[in-house]
């Protein structure tokens, strides 16, 4: 369709986890094609571990009129292995064109994203949530969330950057404050009102 | 077929409960979506597990509620700080951010607000009249229709999602893994349980859904560090002259029937419908170097068209159980979780329940209109509050979510290993949506592959014996190979315009 020319967005959203569209529409890097392969074999490699040990799953395989339980698992394992061995291949051929041409080679996808300083955040998060669970069981519910919300926004508030005692004071009233918040919906939403038994 | 809308439109008007969770989901949808960094898709996810407890009408006119206004929600971030809320808005920037550093940001917003209501209610008009015949020419679909229907839905989510059908394809293939976990449903047989009791019971939509599109996303943003909706401009006057809106209606009707047929077609979805009617009014337009420079038509027609998807994507998702987006997806879930299985046996078994999804619908496209007309300035203030707040706040909301589910923490360890998955999804430029929709649509896809394969005595060729259910299957393999044999020839072409521009540059430097 000849449409006429619309400007780029500043900054997309992704939706539903995927990559911005800006990002998506640059051919993939050889070496996220390995990654990429990798990834799909690691959870076919999963699947199979988990069939293979499985003895009921092939009891009744074609036993009578229904295929049995085993038909979909090995179908599906089956096209993810596939998949990820043809995306492995690909990836292993373009790298190995790439380093034989000057100056074609892939670049990392750590140095092109700025190295891995920057999943240090959001894995952190997804470490403290892990263990929060737990701490939740063992001092309550409010309690842990409290914590949990007020620390994490204090991390996240960035004091080198304030100066001064009085700013340093407004940072940890805000904190205070949106912890109280956050804490009070969450406990009004899931313990008053659904009657969740939140430890 | 108006009667149960009508009865449903009585009851949320007069049941105090129906009608504050549709008022709560329009606000919480507004603000949600106007939240950069929230998308719809998130904010449905995230507010899924509070919907849980609910009755299956009021889970329903709540959901529906929180999406409709989300969509409209993601177009005041995009006209006042420029970024847009959601996908779907991200057109409406375009000439919605220099009318609001023009100081009509007011009048931006208002030419939103009115285009996003006749495109909701355009949309939702043609889902009323369209629905029932599509569900009644389904009404013949079988085993192996319903089987090759999951794999065309799931095939067109791959297609629509950034990045490469195939590998959408494979990440949807491990959701369908994902919804194979626990007992078979016609054996018994424990599978992928790797010895631990609580995946004997199977992976819940729930934790899978806030940990893939909510904390995913919360890990995503707090990484980039992209800023918040801090310098949010003055508002001004809301309320434009009332004949520059007069003077927007044939934009807002053509962006409205744009977005509603290309929102039907699942492998479209409301991006593709904004650019569509963007473009469309570009060239109608007599002065076109106006776009981009705060012209109102720019902004009313995408504005329609967005809204208008809600009820085409619904077309598909409603009737053949196939969802046109990720935030049907989500909506189809829920309804799942509910015990309703959408599809023409919907229509013909449950049609106060439909009346009630078109009832939830209205009320919410009018009560976002209404609201956000009284209440946009306070709405403005929300969205200043800082982004790594408000994603932390997120952040235990969906540890609190899966935990209510089923009163369980390892659903809480569920969402949290989706959450990583979600991350390295991203990280590896993969979409997230395609698993999603695989745990949803894998139980459906097994149970009518095996019961076909039943009916036919273990042959295969039952799949393509009959015409609906071969058509779909072809239509899935053009989807697939399109994007590889489009690929194939323009390298091709490439391929010979470069030996073609070689040579006289050659001469050149000879």
């Amino acid at each position: 369709m000849a449409s006429p020319s619309i400007p780029g967005p500043q900054s997309a959203p992704s939706d539903g986890g995927a990559a911005p569209a800006a990002a998506a529409a640059q051919p993939s890097t050889p070496l996220r094609d390995l990654l990429v392969g990798l990834f799909f074999l690691a959870w076919a490699a999963t699947g199979w571990l988990s069939v293979a040990t499985n003895e009921q799953i092939f009891s009744d395989l074609y036993a009578g009129l229904d295929p049995g339980p085993a038909l979909m698992p090995l179908l599906v394992l089956g096209a993810v292995t596939l998949g990820a061995v043809a995306i492995l291949a690909s990836g292993l051929v373009r790298l190995l064109r790439g380093k034989a041409g000057p100056g074609t080679g892939g670049g990392s996808p750590a140095a092109e994203e700025g190295g891995l300083r920057r999943h240090l955040v959001p894995l952190g998060l997804l470490a403290t949530l892990a263990v929060y669970p737990t701490i939740m069981e063992a001092i309550g519910y409010l309690a842990a969330t409290a914590f949990f919300v007020l620390g994490w926004i204090l991390a996240l508030t960035g004091w080198r950057g304030l100066a001064g005692r009085g700013e340093r004071g407004l940072a940890l009233a805000v904190a205070l404050v949106s912890t109280a918040l956050i804490v009070g919906i969450l406990y009004l939403g899931f313990v008053v009102v659904i009657h969740a038994p939140l430890p | 077929m108006l009667d149960p809308f009508l009865q449903a439109l009585a009851d949320i008007l007069t049941q105090p409960t129906l009608l504050a969770l549709s008022l709560g989901g329009v606000m919480l949808g507004t603000i949600l979506g106007a939240l950069p960094g929230v998308s719809s898709t998130m904010a449905l996810a995230i507010l899924l597990p509070v919907s849980y407890p609910m009755s299956p009408e009021h889970a329903m006119v709540f959901l529906i509620a929180v999406f409709s206004a989300s969509v409209f929600g993601g177009s005041i971030s995009a006209i006042l700080v420029n970024i847009p809320g959601t996908p779907g808005a991200i057109v409406t920037q375009f000439d919605g951010y220099p009318l609001a550093r023009a100081g009509k940001a007011g009048h931006a917003l208002s030419y939103a607000l009115f285009a996003s209501t006749i495109g909701g209610m355009i949309g939702l008009a043609i889902l009323v009249v369209v629905a029932p015949i599509i569900a009644d020419a389904a009404m013949s679909f079988r085993s192996p229709e319903f089987a090759m229907a999951t794999v065309f839905g799931l095939t067109m989510l791959a297609y629509s999602s950034p990045g490469s059908t195939f590998r959408g394809i494979l990440v949807g293939a491990l959701g369908l893994l994902c919804g194979m976990v626990g007992f078979d449903a016609l054996t018994d047989v424990p599978r992928f349980d790797f010895g631990f009791a609580f995946l004997q019971s199977g992976i819940d939509i729930v934790p899978l859904t806030v940990g893939l599109f909510g904390l995913a996303e919360v890990m995503r943003n707090l990484g980039s560090r992209q800023a918040g909706a801090e310098g949010v401009p003055a508002i001004g006057s809301i309320l434009p002259p009332w004949r520059s809106l007069v003077r927007l209606t044939r934009p807002m009707l053509r962006g409205s029937l744009i977005g509603t047929f290309i929102g039907a077609i699942p492998a479209a979805g409301s991006a593709i419908a904004v650019a569509v009617a963007y473009a469309q009014e570009m060239r109608l337009s007599k002065t076109p170097e106006r776009f981009g420079r705060g012209a109102p038509e720019g902004i009313a027609a995408p504005e329609a068209a967005n809204n208008a998807c809600v009820g085409g994507a619904l077309v598909p998702m409603m009737t053949l159980g196939v969802p046109g987006d990720t935030m049907t997806a989500v909506l189809m879930g829920a309804l799942l979780l509910h015990g309703l299985r959408p599809g023409p046996l919907l229509f013909a078994e449950n049609p106060g329940f439909v009346g009630v999804i078109y009832g939830g619908l209205f009320f919410a496209v009018a009560a976002t209109l209404a609201c956000n007309l009284v209440l946009i300035r306070a709405i403005v203030q929300v969205m200043r509050t800082p982004m790594h707040i408000l994603m932390i706040g997120i952040a235990a909301l969906s540890v609190a979510g899966s935990f209510a589910i089923r009163n369980s923490i390892n659903d809480v360890y569920i969402m949290l290993f989706f959450g990583l998955v979600g991350y390295v999804l991203g990280l590896l430029r993969l979409p997230a949506a395609p698993m999603a929709f695989g745990l949803i649509l894998g139980p459906i896809l097994e149970e009518n592959v095996r019961r076909a394969l039943i009916v036919s005595r273990g042959d295969w060729t039952v799949f393509i014996d009959r015409p609906i259910a071969l058509v779909m299957l072809l239509l899935s393999l053009v989807a697939l190979l399109y994007p590889v044999a489009a690929m194939g020839w323009r390298r091709l072409r490439a391929a010979r315009n470069g030996t073609g521009r070689t040579e006289p540059l050659r001469q050149t430097d000879g």
